[in-house]
C-alpha cells in the first residue's frame, strides 16, 4: 500500500471517529435520562410521571427516525 | 406427628406473614399482603428503556446522513444507508404501535396486569433490536 493511501485511511478513521464521538456526545443525555428515570427504583415507586418523561423523550428519537428521508442524490 | 406439624407450620408461616406488608412474590415475606400489579409501570419502563436506546442507536445512525446514490458507507465515507433507514424506521413503526396499547392499558389499569401488553411491547423491541444488529448499527 501507498504512503499517500495509508494516511488516507487513517484520516478517514479519525474522520469516522471523531463523527462517533459527536454523536456519543450528542445521545448521551438522551440515555442518562432514560437510565436515571427508573433505574434504582422499586417498581412500586414508578410513577406515572416518570412513564411519561420517558415516552416523551422516546417519542421526539422516534419523530427524529420517521422524518421523511431527503430525496435521492 | 405429621399430622400436627403441618398445620403448625401454616401457623407460623401465617403469623410471619402479618408481620411484614409486603407479598412474597414481591420479595417480602407476607403470605397475605395484596399483590401489587406484578406487571405494571416498572416492566414497562423497562421496555421504554429498551426501545429508547434502540431509537439513540438508530437516529445516531441517520445523523450520519444518507448515502449518496451509488456509494456505501466507510471509514472515509461515513454514511446511512438508505435501505438500513427504511428498515430501521419500519422496525421503529412496529415497536411503537406495540407500546400505545401497553402504554394506555397501564396508564388506565395501574393496578391490573398488564403482561399481555407489555410482552407484545417487548416482542416489537426485540425485533427493533435484531433488525439494528444486523446492520450492524450500534
Amino acid at each position: 500500500m501507498a504512503p499517500l493511501s495509508i494516511i488516507a485511511a487513517i484520516n478517514g478513521a479519525i474522520t469516522l471517529a471523531n463523527a462517533a464521538v459527536k454523536i456519543g456526545q450528542d445521545a448521551a443525555p438522551y440515555v442518562k435520562a432514560l437510565y436515571d428515570t427508573v433505574s434504582g427504583k422499586a417498581p412500586a415507586d414508578v410513577t406515572q410521571a416518570d412513564l411519561d418523561e420517558l415516552e416523551a423523550r422516546i417519542d421526539a428519537l422516534s419523530d427524529e427516525l420517521q422524518a421523511p428521508l431527503p430525496d435521492e442524490i | 406427628m405429621k399430622r400436627l406439624s403441618i398445620p403448625l407450620l401454616l401457623v407460623a408461616l401465617a403469623l410471619a406473614g402479618c408481620a411484614s406488608d409486603k407479598s412474597v412474590l414481591q420479595g417480602g415475606t407476607s403470605l397475605t399482603a395484596t399483590v401489587q400489579n406484578p406487571v405494571g409501570r416498572k416492566e414497562l419502563a423497562v421496555v421504554e428503556n429498551a426501545y429508547g436506546l434502540a431509537l439513540v442507536a438508530a437516529v445516531n445512525y441517520r445523523r450520519l446522513g444518507i448515502c449518496k446514490t451509488g456509494t456505501v458507507e466507510s471509514f472515509g465515507n461515513p454514511c446511512a444507508r438508505r435501505d438500513v433507514v427504511l428498515q430501521l424506521q419500519a422496525a421503529d413503526r412496529k415497536a411503537r404501535s406495540a407500546l400505545i396499547p401497553a402504554r394506555r392499558f397501564v396508564r388506565n389499569n395501574p393496578t391490573l396486569n398488564a403482561f399481555s401488553a407489555i410482552a407484545a411491547a417487548q416482542a416489537a423491541v426485540a425485533d427493533f433490536q435484531t433488525v439494528l444488529s444486523t446492520n450492524g448499527v450500534r
